[in-house]
């Protein structure tokens, strides 16, 4: 058995050397390219670094240089960590000192750069000097353990200190064997990505591809936020699988983009990252009669996803929809508010997620990993950990099948992205004439709600530029709502509950003036 | 209707739904730059034109240079009243 994820790649190098591996923007490379050109980075790096293990930043947006970057890092023997290439550099800067010592790739004008200084790489010396590298660098990874991190991937933070998750070797390996399984993938498959790297939907459409020799297309974001121009990339490439967040495919279908479903190849279509709307569902079965359609659930702690369902003919008469049941080597339990498992049917409880996917823990954080990974509760014969996600859910009774219903705190998620009202508010806190502050969001809308007081009137424009400084945009509200004072509970914290219920009441008075 | 009358509605529009822009919103101002950031608002001013104007887009129609600014939105609906 393999114990590193990169291991792909050199199988797929070896058995797929001249099939195309990546397309992105107009370019593609062969899994034979990809390999001895992340040979000659990784041996560039490894002389750079030498034996130092400091974690390697990867600030570059999702590309074919992209990916060379991972698979060298990996190859040199180090840690990758994807950062967003769009934050500002006051939220970079955070990210990066989270990691403690790390170096940095970059690429700009034609070549990479590490920690600021471009590099040279020598052209290829032939299948001779790729040979020499992969004997010399595969042989330098021979003693590595598979529990060794793979990666780390940050996600939004309760206190405006994005947090990262580390995951290792084994729980990629995990994931990828179970789905390729599951969702019964091999070279034939065509995959379209999403994902930006930053995010672990991408860990699935790389490694999948490296594993079963798939070719991967990586779609650049402008063709997300034109949905109609998605559909012509889907039809005229021949896309045969996507692992979209559901806001995709609802988008597609509310400007009925997808009636022309029998142009396009699609088989497979996954989705997670959010809830997927029942009527969303129903609509894609009927465009896709004969497609595999999946829902899945899992936070990044529990690498890419803990829990799935493929929809059959029950379809028809759900109600809502299920998160399913655990992937293999998964098992979740769902705790009561003293920590307790609940084991009745259909009562809801925090999930908790064990098995090989769970995460070592928060890099550099132990305070917040001990609060997070706990040892199962249901004994303490040996170490069992488990990661509390946070996420309120329930076994139904009906069909046995796990359900999401909502959040213990006040994450949300919007287009997919995980975010902590916390994290927005910290920033809108730094602003000097935001006194108070409680952001929120309406799902119904899609949008983030800021609701501030401050000594004088303040523009929502000026608030929107101070937050851009601030916050990646997908994080910035979208509506701001000015107050005098804000309601308090008996404990004199912030009234979340009423303060909602007093934005919805004005929005409805206001739609309904707009009626008449 | 005439063109000055649909840039008028899809200013009102752009107007509620993005309130307190930097930007002056003129009928040439680059929409993509600052108004449309995400496909959720692509999509909402989409659904608007089709219930506001009665036009159906259809998939050639939804990319960015449509969208560009105020001229080229009213520019594709009148191009689908003429049609339709």
């Amino acid at each position: 058995m393999q114990s590193l994820a990169i291991e792909y790649l050199y199988h797929s190098s070896l058995r797929h050397s001249e099939k195309t591996a990546i397309y992105h923007d107009g370019k593609e490379i062969t899994f034979g390219e990809l390999w001895s050109q992340a040979l000659l980075l990784a041996d560039v790096l490894k002389t750079l670094f030498g034996s130092d293990s400091a974690p390697v930043a990867i600030s570059i947006p999702k590309s074919i240089h992209a990916v060379k970057a991972i698979s060298a890092v990996q190859l040199a023997g180090y840690v990758f960590v994807p950062v967003d290439t769009n934050v500002p550099p006051a939220r970079r800067e955070i990210m990066l000192k989270e990691l403690g010592e790390h170096h940095l790739i970059e690429y700009a004008e034609g070549g990479f750069t590490v920690d600021g200084r471009e590099i040279a790489l020598k052209a290829n010396g032939g299948p001779e000097e790729t040979s020499g590298l992969e004997k010399s660098l595969m042989g330098s990874l021979a003693g590595r353990a598979s529990g060794e991190p793979l990666y780390v991937m940050f996600t939004s933070g309760t206190t405006g200190v994005p947090k990262g998750v580390t995951v290792s070797n084994l729980s990629v390996i995990n994931y990828i064997e179970w789905a390729a399984d599951t969702y019964d993938v091999n070279h034939e498959e065509v995959i379209g990505n999403q994902s930006p790297l930053f995010f672990d939907h991408f860990i699935f459409d790389m490694y999948m591809t490296f594993a079963r020799g798939c070719s991967l297309h990586i779609i650049p974001e402008k063709f997300y936020r034109f949905p109609g121009t998605l559909v012509d990339y889907l039809i005229e490439n021949r896309v045969t699988l996507t692992f979209f967040v559901p806001s995709v495919y609802t988008h597609l279908v509310a400007l009925n983009l997808l009636d022309c479903s029998k142009e396009l190849s699609l088989k497979k279509l996954l989705f997670a990252g959010e809830p997927m709307p029942l009527k969303i569902l129903k609509k894609l079965r009927e465009l896709f009669p004969d497609a595999l359609l999946t829902n899945l659930y899992g936070p990044t702690e529990a690498t890419v996803d803990a829990t799935y369902w493929i929809f059959g003919d029950e379809l028809g008469g759900l109600e809502k929809v299920p998160i399913g049941q655990p992937c293999r080597n998964v098992k979740i339990i769902i705790l009561d508010d003293n920590g307790r498992p609940i084991y009745e049917k259909d009562k809801t409880g925090e999930i908790c997620i064990g098995g090989l996917g769970v995460s070592p823990g928060y890099w550099n954080n132990p305070e917040l990993t001990k609060e997070k990974f706990i040892q199962n509760p249901e004994h303490s014969y040996y170490r069992d950990i488990f990661y509390r996600s946070g996420d309120l859910g329930y076994l139904s009774s009906g069909d046995g099948l796990l359900y999401l219903v909502g959040r213990k705190d006040h994450q949300f998620k919007h287009l997919g992205q995980r975010i902590e009202p916390g994290d927005v508010e910290n920033a809108l806190l730094k602003a000097e004439f935001v006194e108070t502050c409680s952001v929120q969001y309406d799902a119904e809308n899609s949008e983030i709600v800021a609701f501030f007081s401050a000594s004088a009137p303040v523009a929502s424009g000026e608030l929107r530029r101070h937050l851009a400084s601030a916050l990646p945009n997908y994080m910035i509200p979208r509506r701001y709502v000015q107050l005098e004072t804000f309601p308090l509970t008996a404990n004199k914290k912030i009234d979340r509950k009423m303060l909602w219920a007093s934005y919805v009441r004005g929005l409805n008075k206001t739609r309904e003036t707009e009626k008449k | 209707m005439d063109n000055s009358e649909i840039k008028k509605q899809i200013k009102e529009f752009l107007l509620e739904e993005f309130p307190d822009q930097e930007a002056e919103l003129t009928d040439e101002v680059d929409l993509l730059d600052n108004w449309f950031v995400d496909s959720v608002r692509i999509v909402e001013i989409i659904l608007f034109m089709e219930s506001r104007f009665g036009v159906y887009l259809n998939r050639a129609d939804i990319q960015g240079s449509n969208f560009q600014n105020i001229d080229s939105i009213a520019e594709l609906v009148q191009k689908h009243m003429s049609q339709e």
